[in-house]
């Protein structure tokens, strides 16, 4: 993908620094920092409480980097994340982003004028149709789109195999167009 | 030229071009993950607000990464609050707590966060405006601020001793007084003076120091405590009873015009009554308040400091204490010692407070054994009698704990704290 700034191997060396180098950190932060704002965002719906979330998805990062093993910086964060965004939601469900919120998406992400116009759209389409999963499905879509998993790693984090995380998010994706179909 | 409906099939025709099927779904499923992938965008935070979620997440790792280890910044200021502590026990031994040993810097500190400050959350009253806080250590954090939020304190102390060969001293109380307001805390800060760099050029800095203290945005100053012995004030001095009255006066104006919002505190005298077996070294802490009285009640002191250090009873109690039942010995006593003495409506700070106990201290030293039958237990439980208690009273404004987290560095200091900090 595009956004995949710094290569994996260079993430994880700087990850076994930061252990002893908390300014190693950097360039995961820099190369994360977006992704995981996004998936906490469209997790909790809710602009601030997604920027303390990243925060403390980070922070806790920080704290616990000797405790990464594998060989995905970002499944690592991904999973950091997917557990504090669980707490968080059980602690402070919101269902809905507000206009001005996804006015603020739409800013935030500075697309082109026709970009924009389409994005505007299609952001609420798609927001839409996303509403209409249930918790845990949408969760699956997200960590495999906005985080950028493959489904191994998806599977990791939400307890399942690749191929059931395959099977799901195929589901997942015919649920999505007949509703898609629904609406227009 | 087109329509915006043909510009956005146009668009979306582009898009499904340009992306390939990426991912781990089939094909004929491409139009619809496109379409997520496409038009739900990866945020692109501003650099502003990418550094302030950093900063956040540094601030609360470090948090998160307690125990703490003291650095070096942390350690001189401990070895100062330190100094203070052998003024306690001046008025027994003049000179065995005189210096400190620098510490080994394999000695690694420890704090431990495993217990309690107290027994039960104090139950203070707010009818007077009576606030609580605790001595306790401040770098780019404050280990203990949760528990002591929990506790229902508000302040926290910082103890320095002026020092004008250190400039980078005014740079270590501005970091902690901004990470006091950061922390949703007020800052008092013990402005300490040093009798051996006595000179007209000391005090002029010292000060103009108070002065820079206000400017950092302190909202408590505790102007040189303690001057009533030859520990912490010079002995020539102490013989002028106008001495420290004149220097307070200064003080006060110059920190209160820097800072008019600042909490201008008379430093609290060390409690004693050992004049006899100490001439010329030590002054009554009653006769010294008496000196200066005249001098503070005109002039723009806020607030008379009293440190009360000695107690090993419950603090209500007004007599039984095994050593003799002089004023210092209780609570109650020494705050209404101080009142016949002030004679204004003057508000009393008790800039120190503390229990010592023996319990778990290794190698109290022996003019601490008045603390031998006080238990850690007592010693929480007290503190927060004496934080209640302190609350009904109308003229007292302030309580300062001695101390939280501390670490041990000299034998018996460790026996004022509410948190037992250990050594490695």
């Amino acid at each position: 993908m595009h956004h995949k700034q710094h290569p994996e191997t260079n993430l994880v060396k700087a990850l076994r620094r930061s252990q002893h180098d908390l300014s190693a950190f950097t360039p995961i932060y820099e190369a994360y920092v977006d992704r995981i704002y996004s998936y906490c965002l469209y997790r909790v719906n809710h602009v601030a409480d997604a920027e303390d979330l990243t925060s403390q998805i980070f922070a806790r990062a920080m704290v616990r980097c000797e405790t990464f093993r594998g060989d995905s910086v970002g499944a690592w964060l991904f999973r950091i994340a997917y557990h504090m965004t669980i707490d968080h939601y059980r602690a402070k469900r919101t269902d809905t982003l507000s206009d001005e919120q996804l006015a603020i998406l739409h800013d935030a992400s500075q697309p082109s004028p026709l970009e924009s116009v389409i994005r505007g759209e299609e952001v609420n389409r798609l927001h839409n149709l996303l509403k209409t999963l249930d918790e845990d499905k949408r969760n699956l879509l997200l960590l495999h789109i906005t985080g950028d998993l493959t489904a191994r790693e998806v599977g990791d984090i939400v307890g399942k195999s690749s191929g059931a995380v395959r099977v799901e998010i195929h589901r997942i994706i015919q649920h999505l167009k007949q509703q898609a179909l629904l609406q227009s | 030229m087109s329509s915006p409906n043909e510009q956005t099939d146009q668009y979306l025709e582009a898009v499904l071009k340009r992306r390939s099927a990426s991912v781990d779904i089939p094909q004929d499923e491409a139009d619809v993950v496109h379409q997520l992938i496409e038009t739900y965008p990866v945020v692109s935070l501003s650099s502003h607000k990418k550094r302030q979620i950093l900063e956040k997440a540094t601030m609360l790792s470090r948090k998160q990464k307690r125990p703490k280890r003291i650095n070096w910044l942390g350690r001189v200021a401990i070895l100062l609050i330190v100094a203070g502590l052998g003024a306690l026990v001046s008025n027994l031994v003049q000179s065995d707590f005189a210096m400190l040993a620098p510490i080994d810097e394999a000695d690694d500190i420890v704090l431990n966060e495993e217990t309690p400050l107290f027994d039960a959350i104090p139950q203070t009253s707010d009818a007077f405006g009576f606030e609580y806080g605790a001595y306790t250590p401040i770098d780019d954090t404050i280990p203990y601020a949760d528990d002591m939020r929990n506790a229902g304190m508000s302040w926290v102390g910082r103890y320095i001793v002026y020092d004008p060969s250190q400039p980078e001293q005014l740079v270590t109380v501005t970091e902690a007084i901004n990470t006091a307001h950061e922390n949703g805390f007020k800052i008092m800060v013990a402005l300490q003076g040093n009798p051996n760099l006595y000179s007209d050029e000391y005090l002029d800095g010292y000060v103009a120091f108070a002065g820079e203290i206000g400017e950092a945005g302190a909202d408590a100053l505790e102007i040189w405590g303690e001057a009533n012995i030859n520990r912490s004030f010079s002995e020539e001095l102490m013989q002028d009873s106008t001495a420290y009255a004149t220097i307070l006066r200064n003080t006060a104006r110059v920190a209160s015009a820097t800072n008019p919002d600042m909490l201008i505190i008379a430093g609290g005298p060390a409690p004693t009554g050992a004049p006899d077996a100490f001439p010329r070294q030590v002054i009554n802490d009653d006769v010294f308040l008496e000196s200066m009285v005249d001098i503070v009640t005109m002039g723009r002191v806020d607030c008379i400091g009293m440190h009360y250090l000695e107690g090993i009873l419950p603090p209500l109690a007004t007599s039984g204490d095994t050593r003799d039942d002089y004023y210092t010995r209780y609570l109650p006593t020494m705050l209404q010692r101080y009142r016949q003495v002030i004679k204004a409506d003057l508000p009393i700070c008790i800039t120190e407070l503390g229990y010592l106990s023996a319990e778990g201290v290794d190698d109290m030293p022996v003019f601490f054994e008045w603390a031998d039958d006080t238990s850690r237990d007592e010693q929480a439980q007290w503190t927060r009698e004496a934080l209640e208690w302190l609350s009904l009273q109308a003229d007292v404004r302030l309580a300062m704990i001695w101390h939280i987290g501390i670490p041990t560095i000299e034998p018996g200091s460790d026996g004022f704290d509410l948190v037992h900090p250990i050594s490695e």
